[in-house]
């Protein structure tokens, strides 16, 4: 296998997941961390930095942030958690935790006060960012107030100015990025997929480790290379549910026969969902993008989200939807079975991967229901080509 | 010509063979060992052994089951749930639901007309209601699988059981037993949890349409059965051997699949 190809060039970006980070910092740049998709890079970029992601780690147990915290907390959020404890992200200059779901939000505070408390602890320096979960225009008012103090934060922190035509760069690079990503998950939907659900998540998400504008240089030569790509064979799957900071759910789901064509994870192709407004004023252009328009499973009203997913999974093709959300990510729960009749009326049957710990645990069961799904889509799939459909 | 069909369960393993017109000819059964293809192996010698055949008799073999994709001698493999359904179908035409209680996992199948998987739900990653759990519960209460028939139907009124991990099931027994909260009330109770996280299932899978089948080696538990009778308000199905359900299955799709590579179609006596 060549290893200069965009694709393996952007899957090392992913595995050495802080290491171009790291690079930049020690050239004197800074690096802000973000937890979950929420917080507007946009305005990261604009001040001077480089936004990564900061992920969690299944293969860490947490028994090290477990003496801080609770049960009833979101695996992911505990890992990312456990690791900041841990003293893995003191090299970041600033942390953002987005109210993206309540979790990430009580993150903040209890690490707020485990450095009041505990100054032996190695954590980096904290910022919230809170974002409404509601669309009414008071709500949007309200977050575009945030904007606004999340921009005069990293102008203070950062030492730059966040000016027009910074914030104007900014914003054309990430919906540059936006529409790459919008070719790439054609490339997936396309019959047959030319890129397997486990190579589109490391595509997309070494944009959270690597430099925004050298991402986008290695999606335009992907997208030049693709005509080499192969075509993939399998049951075609839409996915639904929570961040996917790591491949292991579709290397399951994939090792099981099966293509995963689109998702609606925050990680996957909704990264790509929405471009920010350029007739807009900035600051308002960015609040309508991250909180009015957003698709986060955490928002309302809930006929948005539905509509989302049967309209991603029918343009996508997908001949089954699994839904994926992990213990305490409990608005997908809430949301699933109004999502999965409405797939049902178009014809496509969904398998709930419920209330899953963050290290893919009983993988044997839940390979077998996979499986089994896929088996049932198959039987059908025979029945149709046969005309002995019932 | 035989077919056959391997289910390696969690606890049990199972053979099945099948003759050409899907009559089940032969069945074992065995505890399953960490060593999936010697269990395998095993329980093919011995059937192979009781109904004086060859291994060349054999045409081609399936495996389901936790095992199934370490079976190497199984020509192919599927999954349990596919398999419970063609073995009941095959059996039991009119089931439209299928309930299986096997040692660590339960499941619950729909199927359509045409005997073909429509959707199914199991049971999430512990072993809460399933074979395990009556086996923790009979030791505790002292009274064996075989009796749970008679003795909860001694019972006047079920105990209510409010733990449902199997850990904490047992030590809450205890200490009713200690309450003097009669024996069969106990068990009944017991019974009643099962067949409740069992209709939870059900609920799952857009609720159950008759005919309902009882398959897994926990349909032989007459105890279980009469309460998720009496819950369900209608009488379950229960095929000949309810354990040998997935494997009786898989020897059935054995012969599809061997049809379908070239062998004679055959239409098998009903």
């Amino acid at each position: 296998m060549r290893e200069d190809t965009a694709l393996e060039i952007m899957k090392r970006h992913y595995r050495d997941r802080y290491k171009a980070a790291r690079e930049w910092k020690a050239k004197g740049g800074k690096v802000v961390g973000c937890v979950y998709t929420s917080v507007p890079e946009e305005l990261i970029i604009a001040a001077g930095c480089m936004p990564v992601m900061i992920a969690g780690d299944p293969e860490i147990p947490t028994d090290a942030g477990d003496k801080y915290m609770e049960d009833y907390f979101c695996p992911f959020v505990r890992s990312v958690h456990d690791l900041m404890v841990r003293g893995k992200f003191e090299w970041l200059d600033l942390a953002i935790f987005p109210h993206g779901n309540d979790s990430i939000k009580r993150c903040y505070f209890y690490l707020w006060t485990e450095k009041m408390y505990d100054p032996s602890l190695k954590l980096p320096p904290l910022a919230m960012f809170d974002i409404l979960h509601t669309r009414k225009h008071i709500a949007n008012r309200y977050v575009r107030g945030r904007m606004e103090a999340l921009k005069q934060k990293l102008e203070e922190f950062s030492g730059n100015r966040i000016t027009e035509e910074s914030l104007a760069h900014a914003v054309e690079l990430m919906n540059e990025k936006r529409r790459l990503l919008k070719k790439v998950a054609e490339l997936r939907r396309a019959d047959p997929p030319r890129v397997t659900g486990v190579d589109a998540l490391q595509i997309i998400g070494s944009s959270f480790f690597m430099s925004k504008e050298e991402h986008n240089a290695l999606l335009r030569r992907f997208l030049e290379e693709a005509k080499d790509l192969p075509p993939r064979q399998g049951v075609r799957l839409y996915v639904s549910g929570t961040i996917m900071d790591n491949t292991q759910l579709y290397e399951l789901l994939e090792s099981c026969g099966a293509t995963v064509v689109a998702e609606d994870v925050c990680t996957g192709n909704r990264y790509a969902e929405n471009l920010v407004d350029t007739k807009l004023e900035p600051l308002d252009a960015l609040t309508d993008r991250y909180h009015s328009r957003s698709l986060e499973g955490r928002m309302y009203p809930l006929p948005v989200l539905v509509d989302y997913v049967t309209e991603t999974a029918r343009e996508a093709r997908a001949e089954g939807a699994v839904f994926n959300y992990l213990r305490w990510d409990d608005s997908h729960g809430w949301n699933f079975p109004s999502q999965r009749d409405a797939l049902k009326g178009i014809g496509i049957p969904s398998l709930a991967l419920e209330m899953q710990e963050y290290k893919l645990a009983g993988t044997e069961q839940i390979r077998t229901r996979t499986q089994a799904f896929i088996e049932m889509i198959n039987e059908n799939r025979q029945d149709c080509q046969s005309g002995t459909a019932s | 010509m035989h077919f056959a069909g391997i289910d390696i369960g969690s606890v049990a393993s199972k053979i099945a063979i099948i003759d050409e017109a899907e009559e089940q000819v032969g069945y074992c059964v065995t505890d399953t060992t960490p060593d999936i293809d010697e269990t395998a192996q095993e329980l093919l010698d011995r059937v192979l052994a009781e109904m004086n055949l060859a291994r060349f008799d054999v045409t081609y073999i399936v495996g389901t089951g936790y095992g199934r994709s370490t079976i190497s001698l199984a020509d192919e493999n599927k999954t349990e749930i596919l398999c419970h359904a063609a073995g009941v179908h095959r059996q039991l035409p009119a089931v439209r639901t299928v309930i299986d209680i096997g040692g660590q996992d339960s499941k619950v199948i729909r199927l359509n007309e045409a005997g073909k998987v429509a959707n199914f739900a199991m049971n999430n990653r512990c072993a809460a209601g399933t074979g395990r759990f009556t086996e923790v519960m009979a030791k505790a209460l002292g009274i064996e699988l075989s009796r749970w028939g008679e003795v909860v139907r001694s019972a006047t009124r079920r105990e209510k059981i409010s733990s449902i991990c199997t850990v904490f099931a047992e030590s809450e027994i205890i200490s009713k037993i200690m309450q003097k909260v009669p024996l069969n009330e106990i068990l009944a109770g017991v019974c009643d949890s099962i067949a409740t996280r069992i209709i939870e299932t059900v609920q799952r899978v857009g609720g159950s349409e008759p005919e309902i089948a009882f398959t897994g080696g926990v349909a032989n538990n007459e105890g279980i059965r009469l309460v998720l009778e009496d819950r369900l308000g209608t009488r379950l199905l229960i095929p000949r051997i309810p354990q040998s359900t997935g494997a009786y299955g898989a020897a059935v799709l054995a012969r599809k699949a061997w049809g379908k590579r070239g062998g004679p179609a055959i239409s098998p006596a009903v």
